[in-house]
């Protein structure tokens, strides 16, 4: 499943710490408060959670270099 | 124009990433390159005189420019806005191609600040199939659409990445640009064989290839388990020989013309170990289409 509000909720996931944390600590609360449906939230249930921190790590350093003007290309 | 690539009527073709810390490297040897690629976003709103470089540029060797931010891989229709950028800068400049990245970058007004895999699913191929669409009939002339490397099983899937790209690139008929190292890193990354997940690709599509290097990272500690590592594409390392092999295979599998373009975004060697990785390139092409055709005269007998 995709949809516009679960690209949402994926790209605050990725760039909100507090968010990250929370969901972290309590998956299935956090999608269910983020208005996230049921499909969605199970979705959620098996995600990669290493990757997802790596994944984190890599676009926080990915946003600070490019707003200190460094740049640091796409793949 | 270099030609160690050619192989008969095989007009394969090799060159790189214009970046300007290059440009003066590049201008010594454009003898030895074949075609160069700009990332367009780097001009969307410079000033005239530097788009006119680049029309020069476009003048004196081939140029394709490469879309970083369009965001084409949502169910959110990419934004007008983005496309005219690129139409114009399109317009302006007067390159032989353009590309973009089936990537989502954005969601609900939030920059991830990066590519991100966008979940695989039946969804998100159909809304990159129109937003594809759209940025067609916007933009005009051949374009080409790159798979990304992730760190991240993309969330939510419910296709691979050669199901779900040939979803996409079957619908709209657009070209494929095929980043071996993204492949690549994904491949070892989450347990695939690189060469396997190559040939279930999309090959018929492949006008283009990325290849550029990246570097193992520690994954985060959990429990008692040793953390293992990903690959992460970092554009900053030379290309792994396993990338060259599968370049091999890929020229092997396929019948057509391949551009090869090297991506390199710090950290720089000299120029000449750069021309190095090109001459690589040449010889993992010509191998490969040495192999197919061997294989063709010994199908023939």
């Amino acid at each position: 499943m995709s949809s516009p509000h679960f690209e949402e909720f994926l790209a605050r996931l990725y760039t909100d710490q507090a968010l990250l944390e929370r969901f972290l600590s309590d998956p299935a609360e956090t999608c269910r408060g983020f208005g996230l449906n049921e499909a969605e939230c199970e979705s959620m249930r098996s995600i990669d959670i290493t990757g997802l921190r790596m994944a984190v790590a890599s676009f926080n350093h990915k946003r600070a270099a490019k707003s200190s003007r460094v740049h640091q290309r796409p793949a | 124009m270099a030609d160690a690539a050619d192989d008969g009527a095989m007009k394969d073709r090799v060159g790189l990433g214009w970046r300007s810390e290059l440009a003066a490297s590049i201008f010594s040897h454009l003898d030895e390159i074949d075609i160069l690629e700009v990332v367009a976003d780097d001009y969307f709103h410079a000033p005239r005189e530097r788009i006119r470089s680049i029309r020069t540029l476009a003048a004196q060797i081939p140029v394709s420019l490469h879309g970083v931010s369009m965001g084409l891989a949502s169910t959110v229709p990419v934004e007008r806005a983005r496309l005219e950028s690129m139409a114009r800068l399109v317009d302006a400049v007067q390159p032989e191609s353009w590309s973009e990245h089936l990537a989502f970058v954005r969601g609900g007004g939030v920059e991830i600040g990066h590519l991100a895999a966008p979940p695989r699913t039946r969804q998100s191929s159909e809304g990159a199939q129109e937003n594809i669409y759209r940025a067609q009939r916007t933009v005009g002339m051949p374009s080409s659409f790159e798979n990304v490397a992730t760190l991240i099983r993309p969330p939510a899937s419910t296709m691979d990445e050669p199901e779900w790209m040939s979803a996409i690139l079957t619908a709209t008929g657009a070209g494929l640009l095929l980043d071996l190292h993204n492949l690549y890193a994904n491949a070892v990354n989450f347990g695939d064989d690189p060469c396997e997940l190559l040939l279930r690709c999309p090959l018929d599509r492949v006008k283009t290839v990325h290849l550029s290097g990246g570097r193992w990272i520690r994954e985060p500690a959990v429990d008692e388990t040793p953390p293992g590592r990903r690959l992460l594409d970092d554009h900053l390392h030379d290309v792994p020989s396993p990338v060259f092999d599968m370049l091999v295979l890929l020229a092997q599998r396929v019948d057509h013309p391949l551009t090869v373009l090297l991506e390199r975004d710090g950290e720089y060697p000299s120029f000449d170990l750069l021309l190095q990785q090109l001459t690589l390139a040449r010889q993992a092409l010509a191998e490969g289409r040495r192999k197919a055709r061997t294989q063709t005269a010994a199908q023939a007998t």
